[in-house]
């Protein structure tokens, strides 16, 4: 009996080691051309401050080369049949046109060289460009090149084949599959989330300011291989004030998201200790409405953060405008009951976590249901993981917001109630 | 009757919904760092809220109830769907039967009396409609004072006359000692 995964996320990929190494064969699907879902745009983890790299990377490692583990990238499932111990998945698994295994030595970076089309490189939030063959990360897995045909000349007007002719693992001609498996005996959806998009709260003139970004773009720039190579630049300047907004898109019914994110509080603390070790004279503040820091080591963390020098103001950000260079937020302090401005260099938008904008289809698909909020229903408050429909579990954030330690926990014990449910049916 | 329940039967025309939304208040301070009146003057939105939640009946004495200028701008934007602005209307009917009304509020109260207007039409006014190509004096009270009588007729059986404390007589507000 086979095991199916959706989602190369950390609790997709502990979900997948576990069922293999109980000794189950797994299929894992993940819709990107890389493991690591949005983990890996993320640089270092809270309260520990380790590199989320060190950690992943070998996460992902084990999981594509584990002799149980079958990985489906840039891969979507479109149809399921069946029932508990007994599904039957089609996958679509759509073409990158190249064929690794053909690749020789530095020929990527040849085709990547050659390629003429610059488009905004998704990992980075846009910060730089990509080519239309590209890597999609500093450490990917699988590793290598993969074309985009949406942005690729050659399937926009057949003008361009110059990356075929430096790398002999292009093969234009590739066609998508659809793959089936059957003798699924359970599905464990593990799908992650979509970062708010600020622009729904247009007070913050997000899409106005070039220094007002969101916390992510700001992650990017925290990254020694990123667009910045790790310096905090924002319109060719290091900024010397820094304001950090909480509850972008978190417990805001205006935006249909009545919910806390969970993870913004500390990774805001930790994007603040991070600018402060690397811009250590930055004035740096914390706009909050309550502070939640639930998590073992996370208050000790939060007081850490608060030596920095880093100034906490209760009250959210009420609106933001621009003045000269400056960026100026504007917010209430509510324990002094003042208001307050605070003119910055740079305002970061800690922006929350949304449902995936595609997991309604997903549902369909599968037949589960989605809360209010648009998060899978899991069957009860007791019993996270599985959900009405018997057989198909569901972890991490696609169940609702959670950091990564939390993400794997469940993607473990989905594993676990996986595990025993395909026991079951063999007996 | 508690705050709460004297705030629901001021603001029954708006509906329990609106204005029992201010129990929901998570005090984030949206609204104050929002409010174009606070800016200038020492109304605290979220602090109104705060002290309806608490049932603190000096909230209705207190003159910054009327530093509002229902501009809406913090209903618009909280994130807990709190209808500010309608709640500090329902607030201000039961602040002005208690005797608790500004003076500048009396006094736009008196010029309806007067006019049938919060703001009567001026000369300028006049002139700018009349360059507009509008007929000088608009369809309302000013054109049909007639209709005046209506809304009189309305002020005395409301007893809205004797909230304002308006004197038929002198056709003007009488002198209120503050409270």
């Amino acid at each position: 009996m086979k095991s199916l995964v959706i989602g190369g996320g950390p609790a997709g990929l502990q979900a997948s080691l576990d069922l293999a190494n109980a000794g189950y064969d797994v299929y894992l699907v993940e819709q990107c051309f890389s493991l690591g879902g949005r983990a890996v745009q993320i640089v270092k983890n809270y309260p520990s401050l380790t590199f989320i790299k060190d950690f992943m990377k070998p996460l992902m490692d084990d999981v594509y080369n584990h002799e149980k583990i079958t990985v489906l990238t840039n891969s979507e499932v479109i149809g399921v049949d069946g029932e508990a111990g007994n599904f039957k998945v089609k996958v679509e698994k759509r073409p990158t046109y190249v064929n690794l295994e053909e690749c020789k030595d530095e020929s990527c970076a040849k085709a990547m060289d050659v390629c003429p089309v610059e488009v905004p490189n998704e990992f980075n939030v846009g910060l730089d460009k990509r080519k239309a063959i590209f890597a999609p990360f500093s450490y990917s897995v699988p590793s290598g090149c993969v074309i985009d045909e949406k942005s690729c000349l050659h399937f926009k007007d057949g003008s361009c084949s110059k990356c075929s002719e430096v790398c002999g693992g292009i093969n234009f001609d590739e066609k998508k599959e659809t793959v089936e498996i059957d003798d699924i005996g359970s599905i464990i959806v593990a799908t992650g989330f979509d970062p708010f998009d600020p622009n729904l709260r247009p007070e913050l003139a997000y899409d106005k300011y070039k220094n007002v970004i969101t916390s992510l773009e700001f992650e990017r720039m925290l990254d020694e291989n990123g667009p910045t190579k790790g310096k905090i630049i924002v319109d060719g300047k290091e900024p010397k004030s820094i304001v950090f907004a909480h509850c972008i898109g978190s417990r805001d019914k205006k935006v249909d998201n009545p919910y806390c994110s969970r993870i913004c509080c500390m990774y805001t603390a930790k994007e603040a200790y991070m600018a402060k070790e690397k811009i250590p004279d930055a004035t740096i503040a914390v706009s909050y409405i309550d502070m939640r820091a639930f998590g073992k080591g996370y208050e000790q963390f939060y007081e850490e953060v608060q030596k920095k020098q880093v100034l906490y103001r209760r009250g959210v950000a009420a609106e933001i405008y621009g003045n000269g260079d400056k960026v100026v937020l504007r917010a209430e302090d509510t324990l002094l009951s003042e208001p307050y401005e605070f003119s910055a260099d740079l305002i970061v938008l800690a922006v929350g976590v949304e449902p995936r904008s595609d997991s309604a289809k997903l549902a369909n698909v599968l037949g589960l249901q989605l809360d209010d909020c648009g998060f899978f229903v899991e069957k009860n408050v007791y019993d996270t993981c599985e959900t009405e429909k018997d057989g198909v579990f569901i972890a991490g954030c696609c169940q609702g917001p959670k950091d990564i330690p939390d993400s794997l926990m469940q993607g473990s014990a989905a594993a676990a109630k996986a595990i025993g449910l395909m026991q079951r049916c063999n007996t | 009757m508690s705050l709460k329940d004297e705030i629901e039967e001021c603001g029954e025309i708006l509906g329990k919904d609106t204005v029992d939304s201010f129990l929901v208040c998570m005090q984030c301070g949206k609204c104050t760092g929002s409010c174009p009146s606070g800016r200038i003057t020492s109304y605290r939105t979220r602090r109104i809220i705060n002290r309806l939640q608490a049932g603190d009946r000096s909230v209705l004495s207190d003159p910054d109830l009327w530093m509002c200028t229902t501009c809406y701008t913090c209903y618009e934007r909280c994130p807990r769907e709190v209808r500010i602005t309608d709640i500090i209307r329902a607030v201000r009917n039961i602040a002005a039967r208690e005797g608790y009304m500004s003076e500048p509020h009396r006094a736009t109260a008196s010029f309806v009396i007067k006019t049938g207007h919060g703001v009567p039409i001026n000369d300028e006014t006049k002139k700018l409609r009349k360059e507009l190509g509008l007929p000088e004096v608009p369809p309302t009270t000013h054109k049909y004072p007639e209709a005046l009588e209506s809304i009189r007729k309305i002020v005395k059986k409301t007893n809205f006359d004797k909230m304002v404390g308006f004197d038929w007589d002198t056709m003007s507000l009488e002198k209120r000692e503050k409270k």
